[in-house]
């Protein structure tokens, strides 16, 4: 007899549960598969980056414009771009080091190895020696979107990665899901903090600030989906290569010039 | 300064935002869920596969579990850059993201545990509020503890034979549910590492079982010790009670104590012994595979695991914390001081492979030519370097103890007053 | 009278209801699933406008032509053209409205990031005109001399000589923070007493300004310049005091046993003496 009412018991209780977890789950946005391919949109911009590594000198004034238009502090250890140098020496020797991630330039041919000191190399032992700026890469599959446990860091449909800075809850689980080392804590908002290829001038026709600053015209935005655009045409025309293509990030930014040694 | 600067020291080619980001919080996080998983299963292990000789520390598990749950949400806080946001994750869950989980695990949990604590001490709250409401002259204590009980008991007085019996289906029920939960709420830990496919240590689909089995290895150490601890303590105020009053019949004699908890403490080391043998067999599997692979990380990681943090790995991690407990416990004739011994090298294991994977990893760049050293902050000279320092650790540490003391008024956790 | 048994739920879908409740209040309207997808696109609309509301800082060298033509036309054929005005003149922002006068970086530092001479093949970096910034004209802004504009060597604003004139300012100036070494002392005749402090202690340019402290020459060659002797003699052709480079502790600074500033033998520091197996 006991037994009989438990099981009934036992089945109410399911139901009820089941109703109770249907509750909480409603209020999520569960899409269909006819909705999800509605929304996806193919729009007519999605931006992309060119950097051509025999052109940058190293002169590290793209680091300076960024720190100053995307108000990080200037004196803060950490850049939304930066540059990088690799020395390769004549005995098999790699040598590289981002001083102020670039931002003073490389002027002491002294190698920054941090708590190591510096070291001198001989001009005639050099192999081969070159700059490679990087900055974040606005993966067409980011990691760190997928890691974002509040939806604070996002795609925008244009495929720039943005952070919302009034969602974030700083938890640097984006910071540690880069492969590309692109993203910090800003010291002042204490969000997640990137590159936003300057997504304030973009939008309004300019040029982000790195770009406009270089000299050199080492550094160039374009829209892939214009096959009129100038970089579009280098990508799809002339041999370049791209970061970490292993992790299957599809990066938007394209080296001409990359060494096997770049990191 | 960029948060995470202040306590890394960076070594050779480093990239400009490489930080110790994770620190000493997010070591302790998953070490205290871990805790929560195995005292958990512990407790599971009498309620749901009826072992008898475990009833003595099942609910003294499950209290203890419930004391660790609120201790485990602390580090997350107290590592959160924005911690009012925290809420965040259960507003907006990204379910893409395995931190994400966290908030409907934890809640689900919670309320199992909750749940299963309520309906293993309906009768003694049933019991001590009707007691209570007849005393005419109550002291503050014990107004505060009426309010406590009746609002526990949920609004139900009926502790008939016929309602026993529904709790102890329930409490079998929940027991059941909640190893699924609490393994994945320790399980879910291991994938947040194990799916970073950046972080050349932690990517490994062997990491969420590997943080399981260790997991379930540290809650039933730490059940064990505090079981002991407490046993200790008991047969030391029977022994002070008799010195009183020599004559007078103590309700328990030292020596009952003495053979109840050996065997408990028998039974629960084969436990112990089973999950610490399969966690060490993965750990050790993920390093001879990346040995034998080796992948262009190898070089990197094996400079940090064998070079810079041999200590931290080979001798604290896996000598003592594995397999000199593992020698320990295997030796025939089991005694209290062995264990005492035994279960606190394993719960040091446990931590050490907690630092070895959250720490290790950011102990080399994503360059993979470039090293960084954590600088653990030891004497706090700002909140920064309370929180994420020594300080932050020890009252993370401390916190569930605090909180258990408290709960053994509420929850009674020895066996004479637990509900049959 | 409900279950006992279904308490603990029915609290626990109190709880849930009041988190809902909750979240329809905390959670902005716009925050929901996007263009991209739930992995990708999960965001608050609102959060792009903010993005784009961010203040434009760097305004671009063609909005500089605006007001500067002239400085363009100054610069067209020279290799500073590729330079963007803001690179050394800060960002515009809203100039000539705020700021109305921008600040030039003109320190040396600024100059060296392209112009520190470093020889890398394969990089662009080799092709620049550079210098060796520890001894090219240190503790001057390269601004004093060049003309960012049109920084060719033609349009360099002083000569080497009026350069010299200006970079050594002679023992006068040296004396009047250091009067201590030119006193004489025990007596001792003092043939340094003449010499320039400048020919060991290089230019002194702006010291203590710039640069704080002055590089000293120990150099034997320096020292020997003048203190060759001729063979089979004890003096130098001029008449002073020499000795053999070669024989004379070589391979060792002279500045180990003798003074420069009171280089008479016997003031000679012994001891290092002693430590050569000397006299």
């Amino acid at each position: 007899m006991t037994d009989k009412i438990s099981r009934r018991d036992f089945l109410k209780k399911t139901t009820i549960a089941a109703a109770g977890i249907l509750v909480p789950v409603a209020a999520l946005e569960i899409l269909s598969p006819a909705r999800a391919q509605a929304l996806k949109t193919d729009p007519a911009l999605r931006w992309v980056f060119l950097v051509d590594t025999y052109k940058c000198v190293g002169c590290g004034l793209c680091v300076k414009a960024c720190k100053l238009e995307n108000e990080v502090p200037y004196n803060a250890s950490a850049s939304r771009t930066w540059v990088e140098r690799y020395v390769l020496t004549k005995d098999g020797g790699f040598h590289a080091d981002s001083p102020k991630a670039g931002r003073d330039g490389f002027t002491d041919p002294r190698i920054d190895q941090n708590a190591s000191g510096y070291l001198s190399i001989k001009p005639e032992e050099i192999d081969k020696a070159f700059f490679v700026p990087k900055l974040c890469n606005q993966c067409d599959k980011p990691p760190c979107v997928q890691v974002c446990p509040v939806g604070a860091t996002f795609q925008s449909p244009d495929g720039v990665v943005l952070v919302d800075r009034t969602w974030c809850i700083g938890c640097g689980y984006c910071i540690m899901a880069c492969p590309y080392g692109a993203r910090f804590f800003h010291p002042v908002y204490h969000t997640a903090e990137k590159c936003t290829f300057c997504y304030h001038r973009i939008t309004k026709g300019l040029k982000p600030a790195c770009v406009e600053a270089c000299p050199f015209g080492a550094r160039q935005i374009g829209n892939v989906k214009d096959p009129n655009d100038p970089v579009t045409k280098v990508i799809t025309t002339e041999r370049v290569g791209v970061l970490r293509p292993e992790y299957g990030t599809k990066p938007n930014v394209f080296y001409i010039g990359l060494d096997r040694e770049v990191r | 300064m960029i948060p995470g600067q202040l306590w890394t020291l960076k070594d050779l080619f480093v990239l400009p935002n490489e930080y110790i980001y994770w620190s000493i919080q997010i070591v302790m996080y998953p070490f205290m869920t871990g805790l929560v998983a195995g005292s958990f299963v512990l407790s599971s292990l009498y309620h749901v596969f009826g072992i008898k000789q475990l009833k003595g520390i099942a609910s003294f598990a499950l209290v203890l579990c419930f004391a660790l749950l609120p201790a485990a949400m602390l580090p997350l806080l107290l590592h959160l850059q924005n911690p009012l946001r925290g809420i965040n994750v259960l507003m907006t869950p990204h379910f893409t993201s395995a931190i994400a989980a966290f908030g409907v695990v934890f809640s689900t949990y919670f309320a199992i545990v909750a749940s299963e604590l309520w309906f293993l001490y309906r009768k003694h709250f049933v019991e001590q509020s009707l007691s209570l409401k007849k005393k005419p002259h109550k002291t503050l204590t014990e107004r505060l503890l009426y309010i406590i009980f009746t609002a526990f008991t949920l609004g139900s007085f009926d502790i008939t034979r016929q309602a026993r019996h529904k709790d102890q289906k329930a409490i079998k029920v929940l027991a059941t549910a909640g190893i699924p939960v609490a393994l994945f709420l320790h399980g879910y830990a291991g994938f947040i590492f194990g799916s970073v496919k950046a972080n050349a240590l932690w990517m490994t689909p062997l990491m969420p079982v590997i943080f399981i089995m260790s997991a379930v290895v540290s809650g039933i150490a730490l059940c064990m010790l505090t079981y002991i601890v407490t046993m200790e303590i008991r047969k030391f105020l029977v022994f002070l009670a008799r010195r009183k009053q020599p004559q007078t019949h103590v309700v328990e004699r030292r020596d009952e104590i003495k053979s109840v908890e050996i065997s408990v403490i028998k039974m629960t080391s084969r436990y112990l012994l089973f999950f610490l043998v399969f966690a060490i067999s993965l750990e050790l599997l993920d390093l001879i595979f990346r040995g034998y692979t080796g992948i262009a990380s190898w070089d990197a990681l094996s400079s940090v695991l064998f070079g810079k943090d041999f200590n931290k790995v080979v001798v604290l991690q896996y000598g003592l914390g594995n397999l000199v407990p593992l020698i320990l416990l295997l030796i025939p004739g089991l005694t209290i001081r062995r264990t005492i011994v035994g279960v606190t090298l394993v719960l040091l294991g446990v931590f050490m492979m907690r630092w070895n994977v959250v720490i290790g990893g950011q102990a080399f760049s994503l360059t993979l030519a470039g090293y960084m050293d954590y600088l653990l902050p030891v004497i706090p000279h700002s909140w920064e370097t309370f929180k994420e320092g020594v300080g932050g650790a020890l009252t993370v540490l401390v916190f569930p103890f605090v909180l258990f003391y408290f709960y053994t008024k509420i929850f009674p956790v020895f066996a004479s007053t637990e509900s049959p | 009278m409900t279950n006992h048994v279904l308490r603990p739920l029915l609290v626990v879908i109190g709880v849930v209801i009041i988190l809902l409740v909750f979240r329809y209040f905390y959670v902005p309207q716009d925050f929901g699933i996007r263009e991209n997808g739930f992995t990708y696109g999960l965001y608050r609309a609102g959060a792009i406008e903010d993005w784009k509301k961010v203040t434009v800082k760097y305004q671009g060298s063609a909005s500089c032509k605006a007001c500067h033509q002239d400085v363009f036309d100054k610069m067209a054929s020279y290799p500073h053209v590729i330079i963007q005005c803001e690179n050394c003149h800060g960002p515009a922002l809203k100039h000539p409205t705020s700021p109305p006068k921008l600040v030039i970086d003109t320190t040396r530092a600024f100059c060296l990031r392209c112009h520190s001479k470093l020889q890398y093949p394969t990089s662009g970096r080799a092709a620049i005109t550079g210098i060796d910034p520890e001894t090219h004209n240190t503790g001057f802004e390269c601004a004093k001399c060049h003309d960012p504009h049109r920084p060719s060597v033609q349009f360099l604003r002083f000569s080497p000589q009026d350069f010299a004139k200006l970079t050594y300012r002679g023992n006068d100036y040296c004396k009047g923070c250091h009067p201590n070494e030119f006193d004489k002392a025990g007596g001792y005749p003092h043939p340094h007493a003449t010499l320039q402090c400048e020919t060991c202690h290089g230019p002194a340019t702006r010291h203590p300004v710039n640069p704080p402290t002055l590089p000293i020459n120990t150099t034997r060659e320096l020292c020997l310049s003048c203190h060759t002797r001729l063979p089979y003699s004890s003096t130098t052709a001029t008449g002073i005091k020499g000795v053999d480079p070669l024989s004379h502790n070589a391979g060792v600074g002279c500045v180990t046993c003798h003074n420069p500033h009171h280089p008479a033998l016997q003031l000679l520091d012994w001891t290092n003496v002693r430590s050569f197996g000397g006299p």
